[in-house]
């Protein structure tokens, strides 16, 4: 009975969507407008989500999440289109797709590449929304059973994991960025008694620090900055034909697309790691376990079908935890909670309650946003893949301006731009160090979470962390914290290994093998 | 950056982390603890130092971690050398570019949006910022980076002293005609700098293109499609709004 229940209110909804000419209008340009921004080197799908996000402050809620969410899904499918054509990756998210792709279409068949990945993406895709919708309730029904404490345990354990997983350098890199991000979300009046935190009497701090400027900051301005420092030639994209869905490939390749689709959607529910971690992840995983490695890499269909599928997948993995915990799985994630936060949606377990029927409404737009990139991928490949021809020197100060202005017309406010600025700078800084961004942004979002949280958690227990101990997923999230910590204390890691050789009968290891 | 560098790097973050942190610990330490904002008796879980105090710790212990992490690898040493004169004086491309491009940035946020017409703040630094980038030549790099870094110190200097707001008082359009003087004759200057180069000679003209239709398009799409004033209407706006009086129909 609950699943006639749930496809009619999906087909309901569904129907809701399709009904009103605006809403399909702003489907298909929104994705379009994805593809285009996933496909121009520089541009990366949470950047347009962030920049889409300043346009849709006045629209109504479910036209903003169509919006926002065809974005999403045309930007990650988008920067195919530069791996394969001009082997510089359009997003990070199909880093992996350009090794295989690239070779694919020096052989003359970008054609066929693009068909799979577009065929490829949209499965995912799909996959990543029927887990979504099959998941969700169950881990609602569990979250709802969540008290502060768990809320607490939860933004720590999402900014650790997600520094620990995105960390390039040192591990602990990617915490220290987390902790600047749980940092800056102090900064204002505090929720609880109102007293200004590092406001220091400027009036303007008082709100605190809005999260779509220094979004824009964290994620556009090193961008901007990164690509016109380094001198990038223009490069000829190759050419091709034409687009067939290429299902008799896809079929024989069923097993790498149900494998990278599941590697997608996990990946993209551990919080604060996105599409640029699934693809890879997937394509490797795929290498390793073929019969014949050697052939990646030369234009392996295999290694496409992978990381295209995975980094799809991963969006509607992402969205798991981003509606059932308020917790986002991906950085362009993160960007959406910041705006469903602007359009009073604050996503978590109560979200059925607050707005019935929102995850089906998620989901239908999900569905309605991959047949949209499937159908303008197929047609209008061709003519999309002229912006490769843009050159970035031209199109990255473009963006500086739409950073600007998109942070400024968040309340018509001139402080949110030096905040934007400042605050990209500093981002620039530190991803020159090889400091993650995504834990930041996590920390900024998650910051007000955490803090509330423990402190309603430690009132209800007057003072005591005992709780903490006593609550089985309480206690399962702190063994995870402090595992993920011990692991990365050179003693503790020297000790595990000596306790691995012993168990395993190995020899010692050379010590030099430390990573420290 | 190579490994050496980055753990260079890393020991400076590493101090800078600390101070921060530390900084951190002692602002928060001014936060009422058992009392709160209102002065009512109050117990320390309830505090809005807790979570800044919680933060600042473990920022602290983990810089230190970083710090000697850096010192362990050699990061202490051979730092000092990046500051001194001779590399002052003569630049890697690197730095060169990269400062151009903080100019342009700053420029752009703290001066021009804030004070000028907001296409006219765009103009005047999408042309030079992406022609520079574009044309790709140095010598144009460094006259446009020029002009934009006078205009900076001069619109700085008329702002501190207060000239800026008094003169712009007594008649709106005093620096703005100028401006937009400039922003003619920047294009024109440029031009001649380029020469005969076909090639270049097609980027200038696909950057002035992009340069007037950018900030015109955002501009009528904020202020008239979304309905967002602009930071700061000047010539530009005032001229739109007169051409849409001109042509409004009566009565609508």
């Amino acid at each position: 009975m609950y699943v006639i229940d749930q496809f009619t209110s999906f087909g309901l909804s569904l129907y809701a969507t399709l009904i009103s000419p605006v809403n399909i209008l702003v489907l298909v340009g929104a994705t379009l407008l994805g593809i285009i921004f996933g496909a121009l080197p520089g541009l990366t799908a949470t950047l347009g989500v962030a920049l889409l996000t300043t346009l849709t402050y006045g629209v109504p809620t479910e036209t903003a999440l169509i919006a926002l969410l065809s974005m999403y899904v045309g930007a990650v499918y988008g920067g195919s289109y530069a791996s394969i054509l001009i082997n510089i990756p359009g997003t990070a998210a199909s880093a992996a797709t350009a090794l295989d792709g690239y070779p694919l279409a020096l052989k003359g068949e970008a054609g066929k590449a693009l068909g799979l990945t577009t065929t490829a993406s949209f499965l995912g895709t799909m996959f990543g929304m029927v887990v979504l919708v099959l998941l969700s309730p169950l881990i609602i029904d569990l979250a709802l059973q969540f008290t502060s404490f768990e809320f607490f345990l939860l933004a720590f354990f999402g900014i650790l994991i997600s520094g620990t997983l995105s960390s390039r350098d040192l591990v602990y890199k990617g915490w220290i960025a987390g902790f600047i991000g749980l940092f800056m979300s102090t900064v204002g009046r505090d929720r609880l008694q109102f007293f200004p935190r590092f406001t220091f009497d400027i009036s303007e701090l008082d709100a605190g620090l809005e999260v779509v400027p220094v979004l824009l900051g964290a994620f556009g301005i090193p961008q901007i900055i990164k690509v016109l420092v380094n001198r990038q030639p223009l490069a000829r994209p190759k050419e091709f034909a034409r687009i067939l869905p290429e299902w008799g490939t896809i079929a024989r390749n069923a097993k790498h697309i149900v494998r990278s689709a599941s590697i997608g959607v996990g990946i993209g529910s551990v919080p604060g790691i996105g599409e640029d971690i699934a693809g890879w992840v997937s394509y490797g995983v795929a290498r390793n376990t073929s019969k014949h490695p050697e052939t990646f890499g030369t234009g392996e269909v295999a290694g496409v079908v992978s990381s295209e599928t995975a980094n799809n997948a991963c969006i509607g993995g992402a969205l798991i935890p981003l509606i059932t915990l308020g917790i986002p799985g991906s950085p362009p994630a993160a960007m959406l909670l910041g705006a469903l936060m602007l359009h009073n949606v604050t996503p978590g377990p109560m979200i059925e309650f607050e707005h019935p029927g929102f995850i089906l409404e998620l989901t239908a737009i999900l569905l309605l946003a991959s047949l949209a990139m499937w159908g303008l991928g197929i047609t209008l490949a061709k003519q999309v893949v002229k912006v490769l021809k843009l050159p970035a020197q031209v199109f990255m100060p473009v963006i500086a301006v739409l950073c600007v202005i998109g942070s400024y017309s968040l309340g018509l406010n001139v402080f949110n731009l030096y905040l934007m600025i400042a605050v990209g700078i500093v981002a620039y800084f530190l991803t020159e160090m090889e400091y993650p961004i995504s834990p930041l942004v996590i920390g900024v979002i998650l910051g007000p979470m955490a803090d509330e949280n423990l402190r309603r958690a430690l009132m209800v227990s007057e003072g005591s962390f005992a709780p903490l101990f006593q609550r089985p997923v309480c206690l399962l999230l702190l063994v995870v914290i402090v595992l993920t910590v011990m692991s990365q204390i050179p003693a503790c890691k020297r000790a595990k290994e000596r306790l691995t050789d012993r168990v395993l009968g190995r020899k010692p290891r050379n010590a030099s093998m430390d990573v420290d | 950056m190579n490994k050496e560098a980055m753990r260079r790097a890393d020991f400076k973050t590493g101090i800078i982390l600390i101070v921060l942190s530390v900084l951190v610990l002692v602002e928060t330490s001014t936060f009422p603890m058992t009392d709160s904002y209102g002065g009512v008796q109050n117990v320390w879980y309830v505090s809005p130092a807790l979570f800044p105090l919680i933060i600042g710790g473990v920022l602290l212990v983990l810089s230190v971690v970083l710090l000697a992490n850096a010192i362990r690898e050699g990061g202490h040493r051979g730092g000092a050398g990046t500051l001194s004169p001779r590399r002052l004086l003569s630049p890697s491309e690197h730095t060169v570019r990269f400062g151009t491009i903080l100019l342009y940035l700053l420029a752009y946020v703290y001066l021009f949006v804030p004070y000028v017409d907001f296409a006219l703040a765009t103009f005047l630094f999408l042309f030079p910022f992406a022609l520079s980038f574009y044309v790709d030549r140095p010598d144009i790099l460094k006259k446009m980076a020029l002009i934009i870094l006078g205009l900076s110190v001069i619109m700085a200097v008329l702002l501190l002293s207060g000239v800026w707001p008094r003169a712009v008082e007594s008649f709106e359009y005093a620096f703005e005609i100028p401006l937009a003087v400039l922003a003619i004759a920047v294009p024109v200057y440029a031009r001649r700098l380029i020469g005969d180069d076909p090639l270049l000679a097609r980027r200038f003209l696909i950057t002035l293109i992009v340069a007037i239709a950018s900030p015109l398009f955002l501009f009528l799409a904020f202020r008239y499609g979304l309905r967002v004033q602009m930071p700061h209407e000047g010539l530009v706006a005032d001229a739109a709004e007169a051409i849409r009086y001109f042509f409004r129909t009566p009565g609508a």
